[in-house]
């Protein structure tokens, strides 16, 4: 969670560097509900129960919850970052650790 | 003294691994190298050994001591093992690729075109859930 909190703290720079943050998980919509709130989020986050946009972007890790509540697959996203302008994927970092994700700083950077 | 506490370093060891998830993977400094939890950790298998060495009830010491161990293991297998184990990122989309037409709910159930929000400067992020 924190590091929605972490983007949440930079949201300005990112605001100034005319860049929109959005967030997706596979939770529900009250999930992210809950997310935005506790956090106090000025972005969006998104719903992808069924791992659409995931999928889309290869991104499933299957199994990744090891408690999954019931009737879900336990599948999950893998943590990424993508940076996107004009409709296509400029930058990207895919995390080699989930335990260990990209400084707000490193896409501040790429963004400019 | 400190060898006698044969308590202390299992205690220091339940701290070092649960003071990382409920306190210090809160910042990146010390989420990313777990410096302060891999320190509390040595800390605790040192005062483990004392104790084991000095010990007159060595039942408890020994299971103390492999208390320790088997947390501290724990520990640095779930760092440096577990957490690296993702997917291939060979299967994600690359650097140049459009983006796939799909629509999403925020948090308010508001329907959401990616490409719509795609056409200024966008930061997509994927995390993992909230559990």
């Amino acid at each position: 969670m924190s590091e929605l909190h972490g983007l949440q703290l930079r949201a300005s720079d990112f605001e100034a560097a005319d860049a929109k943050l959005v967030a997706v998980s596979v939770d529900s919509v009250e999930q992210n509900r809950g997310v935005v709130e506790s956090l106090g989020l000025s972005f969006p986050v998104l719903s992808d129960p069924d791992l659409v946009a995931v999928d889309a972007f290869g991104l499933r890790h299957a199994g990744g919850n090891p408690m999954p509540e019931k009737g879900a697959s336990g599948d999950i996203a893998r943590p990424a970052i993508y940076l996107i302008e004009n409709n296509a994927i400029r930058w990207r970092n895919l995390t080699d650790s989930y335990r260990v994700r990209v400084d707000p700083d490193d896409i501040l950077a790429a963004l400019r | 003294m400190l060898g006698r506490m044969v308590w202390l370093g299992p205690l220091l060891a339940i701290v070092g691994v649960l003071s990382y998830f409920t306190i210090f993977v809160n910042w990146p400094i010390t989420r990313d190298v777990p410096w302060v939890n891999l320190l509390l950790l040595a800390f605790a298998v040192g005062a483990s050994i004392a104790g084991f060495a000095r010990a007159r009830r060595r039942v408890l010491a020994s299971a103390g001591l492999a208390l320790t161990l088997f947390l501290s293991g724990f520990f640095v297998w779930y760092c440096y093992v577990f957490s690296y184990d993702l997917p291939s990122a060979e299967l994600a989309l690359d650097v140049g690729a459009p983006v796939p037409a799909i629509a999403l709910r925020d948090d308010r159930g508001q329907d959401v075109e990616l490409s719509a929000l795609a056409s200024d400067k966008l930061v997509l992020v994927f995390f993992r859930g909230h559990w």
